[in-house]
Protein backbone atom coordinates (compact mmCIF):
# COMPACT_ATOMS: atom_id res chain seq x y z
CA UNK A 1 0.00 0.00 0.00
CA UNK A 2 1.26 3.20 -1.00
CA UNK A 3 1.58 6.08 0.66
CA UNK A 4 -0.89 8.44 -1.27
CA UNK A 5 -3.72 5.23 -0.40
CA UNK A 6 -3.05 5.65 3.05
CA UNK A 7 -3.09 9.46 2.92
CA UNK A 8 -6.83 8.55 0.75
CA UNK A 9 -8.12 6.08 3.21
CA UNK A 10 -7.23 8.83 6.33
CA UNK A 11 -9.59 11.37 4.54
CA UNK A 12 -12.08 9.13 4.23
CA UNK A 13 -12.07 8.60 7.75
CA UNK A 14 -12.01 12.49 7.97
CA UNK A 15 -15.42 12.37 5.38
CA UNK A 16 -16.84 10.58 8.04
CA UNK A 17 -15.88 12.12 11.08
CA UNK A 18 -16.56 15.71 9.54
CA UNK A 19 -20.46 14.55 9.42
CA UNK A 20 -20.48 14.87 12.94
CA UNK A 21 -19.69 18.79 12.57
CA UNK A 22 -21.91 21.34 13.38
CA UNK A 23 -20.34 23.57 11.24
CA UNK A 24 -20.73 21.21 7.90
CA UNK A 25 -24.44 20.27 7.80
CA UNK A 26 -24.78 21.08 4.14
CA UNK A 27 -22.35 17.29 4.35
CA UNK A 28 -24.95 15.86 6.28
CA UNK A 29 -28.25 17.14 4.25
CA UNK A 30 -26.28 16.27 0.80
CA UNK A 31 -25.39 12.66 2.42
CA UNK A 32 -28.98 12.29 3.24
CA UNK A 33 -30.47 13.08 -0.08
CA UNK A 34 -28.20 10.77 -1.60
CA UNK A 35 -29.59 7.98 0.32
CA UNK A 36 -33.45 9.28 -0.16
CA UNK A 37 -33.50 9.86 -3.59
CA UNK A 38 -31.71 6.68 -4.77
CA UNK A 39 -34.72 4.77 -4.02
CA UNK A 40 -36.69 6.48 -6.64
CA UNK A 41 -33.85 7.45 -8.78
CA UNK A 42 -33.21 3.49 -8.98
CA UNK A 43 -36.88 2.63 -9.46
CA UNK A 44 -37.60 4.88 -12.03
CA UNK A 45 -34.22 4.59 -13.64
CA UNK A 46 -34.81 1.44 -14.40
CA UNK A 47 -38.09 1.41 -16.11
CA UNK A 48 -35.91 4.35 -18.13
CA UNK A 49 -33.42 2.13 -19.11
CA UNK A 50 -35.95 -1.01 -19.71
CA UNK A 51 -38.16 0.87 -21.99
CA UNK A 52 -35.39 2.79 -23.65
CA UNK A 53 -36.44 6.10 -22.97
CA UNK A 54 -33.21 7.91 -21.88
CA UNK A 55 -33.08 10.23 -24.61
CA UNK A 56 -37.09 11.90 -23.40
CA UNK A 57 -35.56 11.52 -20.15
CA UNK A 58 -32.29 13.67 -21.03
CA UNK A 59 -34.84 16.02 -22.72
CA UNK A 60 -36.81 16.69 -19.75
CA UNK A 61 -33.68 16.74 -17.73
CA UNK A 62 -32.05 19.56 -19.90
CA UNK A 63 -35.45 21.33 -19.91
CA UNK A 64 -35.95 22.35 -16.62
CA UNK A 65 -33.06 24.80 -16.58
CA UNK A 66 -36.01 26.56 -17.97
CA UNK A 67 -38.12 26.76 -15.14
CA UNK A 68 -35.00 28.09 -13.17
CA UNK A 69 -34.21 30.63 -15.34
CA UNK A 70 -37.05 31.88 -15.09
CA UNK A 71 -37.70 31.37 -11.25
CA UNK A 72 -34.67 32.87 -10.82
CA UNK A 73 -35.32 36.40 -12.94
CA UNK A 74 -39.12 36.65 -11.83
CA UNK A 75 -37.43 36.27 -8.18
CA UNK A 76 -34.97 39.16 -8.77
CA UNK A 77 -37.60 41.28 -11.23
CA UNK A 78 -40.97 40.85 -9.71
CA UNK A 79 -39.80 40.21 -6.14
CA UNK A 80 -41.86 36.79 -6.51
CA UNK A 81 -39.50 35.72 -3.51
CA UNK A 82 -42.06 32.38 -3.39
CA UNK A 83 -41.01 31.64 -6.79
CA UNK A 84 -37.37 28.98 -5.85
CA UNK A 85 -35.61 27.87 -8.58
CA UNK A 86 -36.67 24.58 -7.53
CA UNK A 87 -40.22 24.80 -7.78
CA UNK A 88 -39.30 26.85 -11.29
CA UNK A 89 -37.59 23.41 -12.04
CA UNK A 90 -40.22 21.10 -10.80
CA UNK A 91 -42.76 23.22 -13.26
CA UNK A 92 -40.44 23.34 -16.36
CA UNK A 93 -39.73 19.31 -15.67
CA UNK A 94 -43.36 18.44 -15.27
CA UNK A 95 -44.44 20.53 -18.35
CA UNK A 96 -41.75 19.39 -20.26
CA UNK A 97 -42.28 15.75 -19.56
CA UNK A 98 -45.90 16.41 -20.82
CA UNK A 99 -44.82 17.84 -23.88
CA UNK A 100 -42.58 15.15 -24.51
CA UNK A 101 -44.79 12.31 -23.98
CA UNK A 102 -47.60 14.24 -26.04
CA UNK A 103 -44.89 14.20 -29.05
CA UNK A 104 -43.57 11.31 -28.40
CA UNK A 105 -47.13 9.19 -28.74
CA UNK A 106 -48.41 11.45 -31.45
CA UNK A 107 -46.12 12.33 -33.55
CA UNK A 108 -45.50 10.45 -36.59
CA UNK A 109 -42.58 11.84 -37.75
CA UNK A 110 -39.41 13.77 -36.93
CA UNK A 111 -40.16 12.74 -33.27
CA UNK A 112 -36.70 12.86 -32.75
CA UNK A 113 -36.45 16.38 -34.14
CA UNK A 114 -39.05 18.12 -31.88
CA UNK A 115 -38.37 16.58 -29.06
CA UNK A 116 -34.55 18.10 -29.09
CA UNK A 117 -36.48 21.01 -29.69
CA UNK A 118 -37.87 21.08 -25.75
CA UNK A 119 -34.78 19.48 -24.96
CA UNK A 120 -32.81 22.69 -26.18
CA UNK A 121 -36.01 25.45 -25.86
CA UNK A 122 -35.75 24.94 -22.22
CA UNK A 123 -31.74 25.71 -21.88
CA UNK A 124 -32.22 28.71 -24.20
CA UNK A 125 -35.14 30.15 -21.63
CA UNK A 126 -33.32 29.06 -19.03
CA UNK A 127 -29.97 31.06 -19.83
CA UNK A 128 -31.36 33.43 -21.46
CA UNK A 129 -33.71 34.28 -18.23
CA UNK A 130 -30.36 34.33 -16.09
CA UNK A 131 -28.65 36.64 -18.57
CA UNK A 132 -31.07 39.24 -17.33
CA UNK A 133 -31.00 38.78 -14.37
CA UNK A 134 -29.47 41.40 -12.30
CA UNK A 135 -26.55 40.93 -10.12
CA UNK A 136 -24.16 37.37 -10.53
CA UNK A 137 -26.38 33.76 -10.92
CA UNK A 138 -23.89 31.40 -11.78
CA UNK A 139 -25.54 28.55 -14.30
CA UNK A 140 -22.77 25.83 -14.07
CA UNK A 141 -24.10 24.83 -10.22
CA UNK A 142 -27.81 23.94 -11.29
CA UNK A 143 -26.12 22.09 -14.67
CA UNK A 144 -23.40 20.20 -12.82
CA UNK A 145 -24.19 20.59 -8.97
CA UNK A 146 -23.12 21.85 -6.09
CA UNK A 147 -23.15 20.62 -2.83
CA UNK A 148 -23.53 24.28 -1.22
CA UNK A 149 -26.93 24.17 -2.82
CA UNK A 150 -28.97 21.23 -1.27
CA UNK A 151 -30.92 22.81 1.98
CA UNK A 152 -33.41 21.28 4.34
CA UNK A 153 -36.24 21.97 1.64
CA UNK A 154 -34.21 19.97 -1.19
CA UNK A 155 -34.65 16.64 1.86
CA UNK A 156 -38.28 17.40 2.38
CA UNK A 157 -38.42 17.69 -1.37
CA UNK A 158 -37.13 14.37 -1.40
CA UNK A 159 -38.71 12.67 1.35
CA UNK A 160 -42.50 13.62 -0.12
CA UNK A 161 -41.92 12.89 -3.94
CA UNK A 162 -39.42 9.59 -2.93
CA UNK A 163 -42.57 8.33 -1.14
CA UNK A 164 -45.00 9.05 -3.75
CA UNK A 165 -43.08 7.57 -6.37
CA UNK A 166 -43.13 4.48 -4.79
CA UNK A 167 -46.40 4.30 -3.74
CA UNK A 168 -47.22 5.12 -7.10
CA UNK A 169 -44.96 2.06 -8.32
CA UNK A 170 -46.35 -0.68 -5.79
CA UNK A 171 -50.18 0.51 -6.82
CA UNK A 172 -49.20 0.85 -10.73
CA UNK A 173 -46.07 -1.33 -11.15
CA UNK A 174 -47.87 -4.43 -13.09
CA UNK A 175 -49.76 -1.82 -15.69
CA UNK A 176 -46.32 -0.08 -15.55
CA UNK A 177 -44.85 -3.07 -16.08
CA UNK A 178 -46.93 -4.18 -19.08
CA UNK A 179 -46.55 -0.28 -20.71
CA UNK A 180 -43.11 -0.85 -20.53
CA UNK A 181 -42.67 -4.43 -22.11
CA UNK A 182 -45.85 -4.60 -24.27
CA UNK A 183 -48.45 -1.42 -24.63
CA UNK A 184 -50.40 -2.79 -27.26
CA UNK A 185 -51.02 -5.92 -25.48
CA UNK A 186 -51.68 -3.63 -21.94
CA UNK A 187 -53.95 -1.27 -24.35
CA UNK A 188 -56.31 -4.21 -25.51
CA UNK A 189 -56.15 -5.97 -21.53
CA UNK A 190 -57.60 -2.29 -20.92
CA UNK A 191 -55.01 -0.57 -19.45
CA UNK A 192 -54.73 3.19 -20.44
CA UNK A 193 -50.97 3.10 -22.13
CA UNK A 194 -50.82 6.69 -22.69
CA UNK A 195 -51.50 7.68 -19.55
CA UNK A 196 -49.21 5.16 -17.68
CA UNK A 197 -46.74 6.46 -19.93
CA UNK A 198 -47.05 10.21 -19.05
CA UNK A 199 -47.31 8.76 -15.22
CA UNK A 200 -43.94 7.25 -16.03
CA UNK A 201 -42.18 10.34 -17.58
CA UNK A 202 -43.35 12.70 -15.03
CA UNK A 203 -41.99 10.53 -11.97
CA UNK A 204 -38.29 10.86 -14.37
CA UNK A 205 -38.90 14.73 -14.16
CA UNK A 206 -39.67 14.29 -10.27
CA UNK A 207 -36.48 12.29 -10.02
CA UNK A 208 -34.57 14.74 -11.92
CA UNK A 209 -35.56 17.55 -9.56
CA UNK A 210 -34.52 16.05 -6.41
CA UNK A 211 -31.02 16.00 -7.79
CA UNK A 212 -30.44 19.04 -9.38
CA UNK A 213 -28.60 20.21 -6.17
CA UNK A 214 -26.45 17.68 -5.94
CA UNK A 215 -25.43 16.38 -9.36
CA UNK A 216 -27.05 19.03 -11.87
CA UNK A 217 -29.61 18.49 -14.59
CA UNK A 218 -27.14 17.69 -17.19
CA UNK A 219 -25.42 15.10 -15.50
CA UNK A 220 -28.31 13.51 -13.87
CA UNK A 221 -29.48 11.31 -16.73
CA UNK A 222 -26.16 9.18 -16.25
CA UNK A 223 -27.34 8.84 -12.63
CA UNK A 224 -30.82 7.25 -14.03
CA UNK A 225 -29.36 5.54 -16.56
CA UNK A 226 -26.04 3.71 -15.60
CA UNK A 227 -27.39 2.16 -12.22
CA UNK A 228 -30.00 0.35 -13.94
CA UNK A 229 -28.13 -0.63 -16.97
CA UNK A 230 -25.38 -2.38 -14.33
CA UNK A 231 -27.80 -4.21 -12.66
CA UNK A 232 -29.24 -5.43 -15.86
CA UNK A 233 -25.99 -7.28 -16.57
CA UNK A 234 -27.00 -9.68 -13.63
CA UNK A 235 -30.93 -9.23 -12.80
CA UNK A 236 -33.13 -11.91 -13.92
CA UNK A 237 -36.57 -9.45 -13.69
CA UNK A 238 -37.12 -6.08 -13.21
CA UNK A 239 -37.49 -6.59 -9.50
CA UNK A 240 -34.01 -7.65 -9.29
CA UNK A 241 -33.15 -4.56 -11.70
CA UNK A 242 -34.74 -2.18 -9.33
CA UNK A 243 -33.31 -3.54 -5.99
CA UNK A 244 -29.58 -3.70 -7.86
CA UNK A 245 -30.52 0.04 -9.43
CA UNK A 246 -31.23 1.57 -6.04
CA UNK A 247 -28.25 0.12 -4.03
CA UNK A 248 -26.05 1.35 -6.85
CA UNK A 249 -27.46 4.87 -6.77
CA UNK A 250 -26.71 4.81 -2.86
CA UNK A 251 -23.52 3.37 -3.23
CA UNK A 252 -22.21 5.98 -6.07
CA UNK A 253 -23.75 9.07 -4.28
CA UNK A 254 -22.23 8.09 -1.05
CA UNK A 255 -18.99 7.05 -2.31
CA UNK A 256 -18.71 9.90 -4.79
CA UNK A 257 -19.84 12.33 -2.08
CA UNK A 258 -17.12 11.33 0.30
CA UNK A 259 -14.30 11.44 -2.17
CA UNK A 260 -15.33 14.66 -3.84
CA UNK A 261 -15.19 16.50 0.32
CA UNK A 262 -11.71 14.28 0.34
CA UNK A 263 -10.76 15.30 -2.95
CA UNK A 264 -12.34 19.17 -2.82
CA UNK A 265 -13.79 18.16 -6.08
CA UNK A 266 -16.84 19.06 -7.22
CA UNK A 267 -19.39 16.33 -6.41
CA UNK A 268 -21.65 15.68 -9.51
CA UNK A 269 -18.55 14.83 -11.84
CA UNK A 270 -16.68 12.43 -8.93
CA UNK A 271 -20.52 10.75 -8.86
CA UNK A 272 -20.92 10.33 -12.77
CA UNK A 273 -17.40 9.22 -13.19
CA UNK A 274 -17.31 6.40 -11.12
CA UNK A 275 -20.48 5.01 -12.39
CA UNK A 276 -18.79 4.98 -15.73
CA UNK A 277 -15.85 2.90 -14.18
CA UNK A 278 -17.93 0.41 -12.34
CA UNK A 279 -19.84 0.27 -15.74
CA UNK A 280 -17.28 -0.15 -17.98
CA UNK A 281 -15.45 -2.59 -15.00
CA UNK A 282 -19.42 -4.28 -15.13
CA UNK A 283 -19.17 -4.78 -18.91
CA UNK A 284 -15.82 -6.18 -19.54
CA UNK A 285 -16.57 -8.47 -16.04
CA UNK A 286 -19.09 -9.62 -18.26
CA UNK A 287 -17.18 -10.46 -21.31
CA UNK A 288 -14.62 -11.98 -19.66
CA UNK A 289 -17.14 -14.28 -18.06
CA UNK A 290 -19.28 -15.40 -21.30
CA UNK A 291 -15.42 -16.26 -23.22
CA UNK A 292 -14.73 -18.00 -19.83
CA UNK B 1 -79.38 -10.93 -36.90
CA UNK B 2 -79.81 -13.39 -34.34
CA UNK B 3 -77.51 -13.77 -31.36
CA UNK B 4 -75.90 -17.28 -32.79
CA UNK B 5 -75.17 -15.95 -35.79
CA UNK B 6 -73.71 -13.28 -35.15
CA UNK B 7 -70.00 -13.40 -36.44
CA UNK B 8 -66.90 -12.77 -34.22
CA UNK B 9 -65.25 -10.88 -36.23
CA UNK B 10 -67.01 -8.88 -39.03
CA UNK B 11 -65.60 -6.20 -41.46
CA UNK B 12 -67.58 -3.89 -43.67
CA UNK B 13 -65.90 -2.47 -46.83
CA UNK B 14 -62.99 -1.51 -44.50
CA UNK B 15 -60.55 0.82 -45.82
CA UNK B 16 -57.26 2.10 -44.13
CA UNK B 17 -53.81 4.13 -45.38
CA UNK B 18 -50.89 5.39 -43.17
CA UNK B 19 -51.07 8.79 -44.63
CA UNK B 20 -51.27 8.56 -48.56
CA UNK B 21 -50.10 4.84 -48.86
CA UNK B 22 -52.61 2.74 -49.13
CA UNK B 23 -53.04 -0.37 -46.70
CA UNK B 24 -56.27 -2.07 -47.08
CA UNK B 25 -59.01 -1.45 -49.54
CA UNK B 26 -62.26 -2.46 -49.36
CA UNK B 27 -61.84 -5.33 -46.76
CA UNK B 28 -65.10 -7.45 -46.47
CA UNK B 29 -65.57 -10.43 -44.38
CA UNK B 30 -66.79 -12.43 -41.44
CA UNK B 31 -65.59 -15.13 -39.10
CA UNK B 32 -67.58 -17.14 -36.93
CA UNK B 33 -67.44 -18.72 -33.49
CA UNK B 34 -64.87 -21.59 -33.41
CA UNK B 35 -63.33 -21.09 -36.96
CA UNK B 36 -59.94 -21.59 -37.40
CA UNK B 37 -58.48 -19.23 -39.80
CA UNK B 38 -55.19 -18.20 -41.39
CA UNK B 39 -54.31 -14.72 -42.86
CA UNK B 40 -51.55 -15.39 -45.60
CA UNK B 41 -49.61 -12.24 -48.07
CA UNK B 42 -47.01 -10.75 -48.80
CA UNK B 43 -45.00 -8.18 -46.69
CA UNK B 44 -46.46 -4.89 -46.61
CA UNK B 45 -49.81 -6.10 -47.62
CA UNK B 46 -51.74 -5.43 -44.93
CA UNK B 47 -51.86 -8.47 -42.60
CA UNK B 48 -51.04 -6.91 -39.68
CA UNK B 49 -52.77 -3.68 -40.05
CA UNK B 50 -55.88 -5.72 -40.47
CA UNK B 51 -55.05 -7.44 -36.99
CA UNK B 52 -54.31 -3.74 -35.39
CA UNK B 53 -57.70 -2.91 -36.70
CA UNK B 54 -59.96 -5.73 -35.32
CA UNK B 55 -58.20 -5.02 -32.14
CA UNK B 56 -59.15 -1.55 -32.60
CA UNK B 57 -55.58 0.02 -32.07
CA UNK B 58 -56.14 1.31 -35.36
CA UNK B 59 -59.49 3.07 -36.91
CA UNK B 60 -60.66 2.46 -40.21
CA UNK B 61 -60.92 5.11 -42.59
CA UNK B 62 -64.10 4.04 -44.06
CA UNK B 63 -66.33 1.09 -43.26
CA UNK B 64 -66.69 -0.89 -40.22
CA UNK B 65 -64.93 -3.66 -38.16
CA UNK B 66 -67.22 -5.39 -35.50
CA UNK B 67 -65.68 -7.61 -32.68
CA UNK B 68 -68.87 -9.80 -31.39
CA UNK B 69 -71.28 -7.22 -32.77
CA UNK B 70 -69.78 -4.16 -31.32
CA UNK B 71 -67.28 -1.21 -31.91
CA UNK B 72 -63.72 -3.11 -30.90
CA UNK B 73 -62.64 -0.84 -27.74
CA UNK B 74 -65.29 -2.63 -26.55
CA UNK B 75 -64.76 -6.00 -26.72
CA UNK B 76 -61.69 -6.64 -27.18
CA UNK B 77 -61.08 -7.72 -23.51
CA UNK B 78 -62.38 -11.15 -24.70
CA UNK B 79 -59.57 -11.50 -27.25
CA UNK B 80 -56.30 -12.81 -26.67
CA UNK B 81 -53.69 -11.50 -28.97
CA UNK B 82 -50.09 -12.94 -29.49
CA UNK B 83 -47.85 -9.92 -31.44
CA UNK B 84 -44.67 -11.08 -33.49
CA UNK B 85 -41.71 -11.87 -31.19
CA UNK B 86 -39.88 -9.37 -33.23
CA UNK B 87 -41.66 -6.54 -31.61
CA UNK B 88 -39.90 -7.33 -28.34
CA UNK B 89 -36.80 -5.74 -26.91
CA UNK B 90 -34.15 -8.84 -26.24
CA UNK B 91 -32.87 -7.17 -23.58
CA UNK B 92 -36.35 -6.47 -21.47
CA UNK B 93 -35.10 -8.54 -17.93
CA UNK B 94 -38.80 -9.82 -17.18
CA UNK B 95 -39.16 -13.20 -16.16
CA UNK B 96 -41.66 -16.07 -17.76
CA UNK B 97 -44.31 -15.53 -15.09
CA UNK B 98 -44.47 -12.03 -14.90
CA UNK B 99 -44.92 -12.30 -18.84
CA UNK B 100 -47.85 -14.57 -18.62
CA UNK B 101 -49.18 -12.59 -15.53
CA UNK B 102 -50.07 -9.69 -17.95
CA UNK B 103 -52.37 -11.44 -19.60
CA UNK B 104 -54.67 -11.07 -16.12
CA UNK B 105 -54.52 -7.28 -16.32
CA UNK B 106 -57.38 -5.59 -16.47
CA UNK B 107 -58.13 -1.67 -16.42
CA UNK B 108 -58.29 -2.02 -12.33
CA UNK B 109 -55.46 -3.76 -11.48
CA UNK B 110 -52.99 -2.32 -9.06
CA UNK B 111 -50.98 -3.47 -6.24
CA UNK B 112 -49.66 -6.99 -6.54
CA UNK B 113 -50.93 -10.41 -8.07
CA UNK B 114 -53.51 -12.81 -6.19
CA UNK B 115 -52.63 -16.46 -5.68
CA UNK B 116 -55.59 -17.62 -7.86
CA UNK B 117 -53.70 -15.57 -10.63
CA UNK B 118 -50.21 -16.98 -10.40
CA UNK B 119 -51.52 -20.61 -9.66
CA UNK B 120 -53.63 -19.86 -12.94
CA UNK B 121 -50.10 -18.72 -14.96
CA UNK B 122 -48.41 -21.92 -13.43
CA UNK B 123 -51.00 -23.60 -14.43
CA UNK B 124 -50.95 -22.69 -18.13
CA UNK B 125 -46.86 -22.87 -18.56
CA UNK B 126 -46.63 -26.12 -16.95
CA UNK B 127 -49.28 -27.21 -19.79
CA UNK B 128 -47.14 -25.43 -22.49
CA UNK B 129 -44.57 -27.36 -21.13
CA UNK B 130 -42.50 -24.68 -19.19
CA UNK B 131 -43.20 -24.98 -15.92
CA UNK B 132 -39.80 -25.39 -14.78
CA UNK B 133 -39.22 -22.28 -17.06
CA UNK B 134 -41.09 -19.71 -15.24
CA UNK B 135 -38.70 -17.58 -12.75
CA UNK B 136 -36.32 -17.59 -15.67
CA UNK B 137 -35.54 -14.28 -18.10
CA UNK B 138 -37.83 -14.46 -20.81
CA UNK B 139 -35.25 -13.57 -23.22
CA UNK B 140 -33.03 -16.77 -22.21
CA UNK B 141 -35.83 -18.70 -24.08
CA UNK B 142 -35.91 -20.21 -27.47
CA UNK B 143 -38.31 -18.59 -30.25
CA UNK B 144 -40.74 -21.13 -29.56
CA UNK B 145 -40.29 -21.29 -25.96
CA UNK B 146 -41.17 -17.51 -26.03
CA UNK B 147 -44.61 -17.80 -28.40
CA UNK B 148 -45.58 -20.43 -26.30
CA UNK B 149 -45.55 -18.21 -23.22
CA UNK B 150 -46.96 -15.24 -25.21
CA UNK B 151 -49.77 -17.94 -26.40
CA UNK B 152 -50.34 -18.94 -22.31
CA UNK B 153 -49.91 -15.14 -21.70
CA UNK B 154 -52.86 -14.50 -23.99
CA UNK B 155 -54.80 -17.37 -22.20
CA UNK B 156 -54.42 -15.84 -19.15
CA UNK B 157 -58.15 -14.01 -19.49
CA UNK B 158 -60.18 -17.13 -21.02
CA UNK B 159 -60.26 -15.78 -24.15
CA UNK B 160 -63.38 -16.09 -26.61
CA UNK B 161 -61.19 -15.11 -29.84
CA UNK B 162 -57.28 -16.14 -30.23
CA UNK B 163 -55.58 -13.91 -32.78
CA UNK B 164 -51.84 -14.70 -33.49
CA UNK B 165 -49.54 -12.76 -35.73
CA UNK B 166 -46.96 -14.96 -37.49
CA UNK B 167 -46.88 -17.13 -34.65
CA UNK B 168 -44.30 -19.72 -36.45
CA UNK B 169 -42.27 -17.30 -37.95
CA UNK B 170 -38.52 -18.27 -36.14
CA UNK B 171 -40.06 -21.12 -34.73
CA UNK B 172 -38.61 -24.94 -36.51
CA UNK B 173 -41.51 -27.42 -37.77
CA UNK B 174 -41.75 -29.05 -34.25
CA UNK B 175 -41.78 -26.43 -32.33
CA UNK B 176 -44.54 -24.90 -34.07
CA UNK B 177 -46.58 -28.18 -34.26
CA UNK B 178 -46.24 -28.54 -30.60
CA UNK B 179 -47.27 -24.96 -30.34
CA UNK B 180 -50.75 -25.49 -31.99
CA UNK B 181 -51.26 -28.76 -30.28
CA UNK B 182 -50.87 -26.95 -27.26
CA UNK B 183 -53.38 -23.91 -28.40
CA UNK B 184 -56.00 -26.91 -29.42
CA UNK B 185 -55.56 -27.93 -26.18
CA UNK B 186 -56.32 -24.96 -24.09
CA UNK B 187 -59.35 -24.27 -26.30
CA UNK B 188 -60.90 -26.52 -28.55
CA UNK B 189 -63.85 -24.72 -29.29
CA UNK B 190 -62.06 -21.21 -29.41
CA UNK B 191 -62.23 -19.18 -32.69
CA UNK B 192 -58.86 -18.92 -33.95
CA UNK B 193 -56.87 -16.11 -36.12
CA UNK B 194 -53.53 -16.25 -36.88
CA UNK B 195 -51.16 -14.52 -39.50
CA UNK B 196 -48.68 -16.98 -41.07
CA UNK B 197 -46.17 -16.50 -44.09
CA UNK B 198 -45.72 -20.54 -43.65
CA UNK B 199 -48.11 -22.21 -46.21
CA UNK B 200 -47.34 -25.29 -45.41
CA UNK B 201 -48.02 -24.69 -41.66
CA UNK B 202 -51.51 -22.98 -43.02
CA UNK B 203 -52.38 -26.16 -45.17
CA UNK B 204 -51.92 -28.52 -42.71
CA UNK B 205 -53.61 -26.30 -39.99
CA UNK B 206 -56.36 -24.22 -40.75
CA UNK B 207 -59.83 -24.72 -43.82
CA UNK B 208 -59.87 -21.40 -44.46
CA UNK B 209 -57.82 -19.11 -45.71
CA UNK B 210 -58.05 -14.96 -46.27
CA UNK B 211 -55.46 -13.65 -48.76
CA UNK B 212 -54.71 -10.27 -47.92
CA UNK B 213 -52.61 -7.64 -50.75
CA UNK B 214 -54.47 -4.61 -50.09
CA UNK B 215 -57.39 -6.35 -51.29
CA UNK B 216 -58.93 -9.31 -48.88
CA UNK B 217 -60.13 -12.78 -50.51
CA UNK B 218 -61.31 -15.57 -48.95
CA UNK B 219 -60.83 -18.61 -49.72
CA UNK B 220 -61.07 -22.57 -48.54
CA UNK B 221 -57.68 -24.14 -48.09
CA UNK B 222 -58.29 -26.70 -50.22
CA UNK B 223 -58.52 -24.14 -53.15
CA UNK B 224 -55.46 -22.57 -52.49
CA UNK B 225 -53.75 -22.80 -56.10
CA UNK B 226 -50.92 -22.05 -57.51
CA UNK B 227 -52.71 -19.28 -59.71
CA UNK B 228 -54.06 -17.36 -56.30
CA UNK B 229 -50.74 -17.74 -54.62
CA UNK B 230 -48.94 -16.03 -57.52
CA UNK B 231 -51.97 -13.56 -57.52
CA UNK B 232 -51.42 -13.52 -54.10
CA UNK B 233 -47.51 -12.74 -54.20
CA UNK B 234 -47.32 -11.13 -58.12
CA UNK B 235 -44.17 -13.88 -57.99
CA UNK B 236 -44.38 -17.81 -59.83
CA UNK B 237 -45.17 -19.92 -56.88
CA UNK B 238 -45.45 -24.05 -57.13
CA UNK B 239 -47.83 -25.67 -54.73
CA UNK B 240 -47.12 -28.79 -54.40
CA UNK B 241 -50.09 -30.87 -53.01
CA UNK B 242 -48.80 -33.75 -50.75
CA UNK B 243 -51.08 -37.74 -50.01
CA UNK B 244 -52.71 -37.44 -46.69
CA UNK B 245 -51.73 -40.59 -45.43
CA UNK B 246 -48.15 -39.93 -46.02
CA UNK B 247 -48.13 -36.49 -44.58
CA UNK B 248 -50.54 -37.15 -42.29
CA UNK B 249 -52.61 -33.73 -43.18
CA UNK B 250 -54.39 -32.00 -45.73
CA UNK B 251 -52.35 -29.63 -47.49
CA UNK B 252 -49.51 -29.21 -49.37
CA UNK B 253 -46.47 -26.72 -49.73
CA UNK B 254 -45.08 -23.93 -51.58
CA UNK B 255 -41.74 -23.38 -53.88
CA UNK B 256 -40.67 -20.72 -55.41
Amino acid sequence: MNTATVMEGIAMVEFFGALGDPDLVFLRYALLLSLLASVPLGAVGTLVVARRISYLAAAIAHSALGGIGVALYTKEALGWSWFSPMLGALLSAVLSAALVGWVSLRAREREDAAIGAIWVSGMAIGLLSIYNTTGYVDPMGYLFGDILLVQLLDLKLAAVVGSVIILTLVLAYRPVVAVCFDPEFAAIRGVHSPWIYQLLLQMTALCVVLMVSLVGIVLVIALLTLPPAIASLRARSLWQMILGSIVLTALFLVVGLALSFTWNVPTGPVVILLAVFIYLVSLLAGRFRAKG
Amino acid sequence: MTEAAQPVICLEGVHFAYGSQFALEDADFDIHAGESVCMVGPNGGGKSTLIKLMLGLLKPDAGRVLLFGEAPLRTRHKVGYVPQLTEFDPLFPISVLEVCLMGSLNGRSFGFTGRAEQGRARALLDSMELGGLARAPFSSLSGGQRQAVLVARAMMAEPELLLLDEPTAHVDVASAARLMEGIRALGEDMTVLMVSHDLSFVARTVPKVICVNRCVHVHPTAELSSEVLNQLYGHELRMVQHDYEHRDSHGGHCHG
